[in-house]
């Protein structure tokens, strides 16, 4: 059986740690270790962008990571180990808003699994940014309405 | 009753948490027709107050459908469009 690690670090006392993260993954059974790494770009919408606070609802979050890690191993095998950390707090460009790490005896469900989580949390997981610009403005980016089941994607890894 | 609507995101800007007046027996969707009031008397500047309609609401651990029944001191959050990643 895989494990499965979730949580939301506060940057100010805890940044993200893409070792961390590879390291849970990295295990003798896997052959196969993906990480994705998010992070905050320049440009959003042709507006030049200096930072981003990441605001989430902590419990609802993790708890969301934590069912989708379950549907991802029993999609693609409840042998994968599983990583998901995201951010709270303020992030300049550049910086690390997610890490998720999948670990599998093979890559084909890892980067499956690794597209599913990555595409489930952006449609369900209660976490908002706002976006501060090098004009002064800030503003919350639109996001997409929550989804209250598993989000459907007509992709290759959508089976 | 009363109950207390915590606020993410966007709606951050009428403060963290908003205490609304609900009657027994309504349904969780009602939040929005109260909140709505709440908003054009508290802050009718408010520029998002249309994200009320595709918001949804929720407690610590899961989702709640529309037709949750409100009980008195309920913790309520609302959700309003999500962007993480």
């Amino acid at each position: 059986m895989g494990e499965i690690f979730v949580d939301i670090y506060p940057i100010d006392k805890k940044p993200l740690n893409i070792m961390e993260g590879l390291n849970f993954v990295s295990k003798a059974p896997n052959g196969a270790e993906i990480l994705f790494i998010g992070t905050v770009r320049i440009l959003n919408q042709g507006k030049k962008v200096l930072a981003v606070s990441y605001d989430v609802f902590t419990p609802l979050a993790k708890n969301s990571f934590l069912q989708i890690a379950k549907e991802t191993q029993e999609k693609w095998g409840d042998n994968l180990d599983i990583y998901i950390v995201h951010a709270k707090g303020r992030l300049n460009v550049g910086g690390i808003s997610i890490i998720i790490g999948v670990g599998s005896p093979h890559r084909d469900e890892a980067y499956r699994a690794s597209r599913y989580i990555i595409e489930q949390i952006k449609h369900r997981s209660p976490i908002w940014k706002l976006e501060h610009y090098e004009n002064g403005d800030s503003e919350w980016s639109k996001g997409c309405e929550l989804c209250t089941g598993e989000y459907k994607v007509n992709g290759q890894f959508d089976e | 009753m009363k109950i207390n609507l915590q606020t993410f995101g966007p709606f951050r800007t009428l403060g963290e948490n908003i205490e609304l007046e609900m009657r027994e027996g309504e349904k969780i969707s009602s939040i929005r027709g109260e909140l709505k009031k709440y908003i054009k008397k508290h802050h009718p500047s408010f520029a998002n107050i249309k994200l009320i309609n595709s918001s949804h609401f929720a407690n610590e651990s899961e989702i709640l459908a529309e037709e949750y029944i409100l009980a008195e001191g309920d913790i309520i959050t609302i959700i309003p469009p999500v962007a993480g990643g």
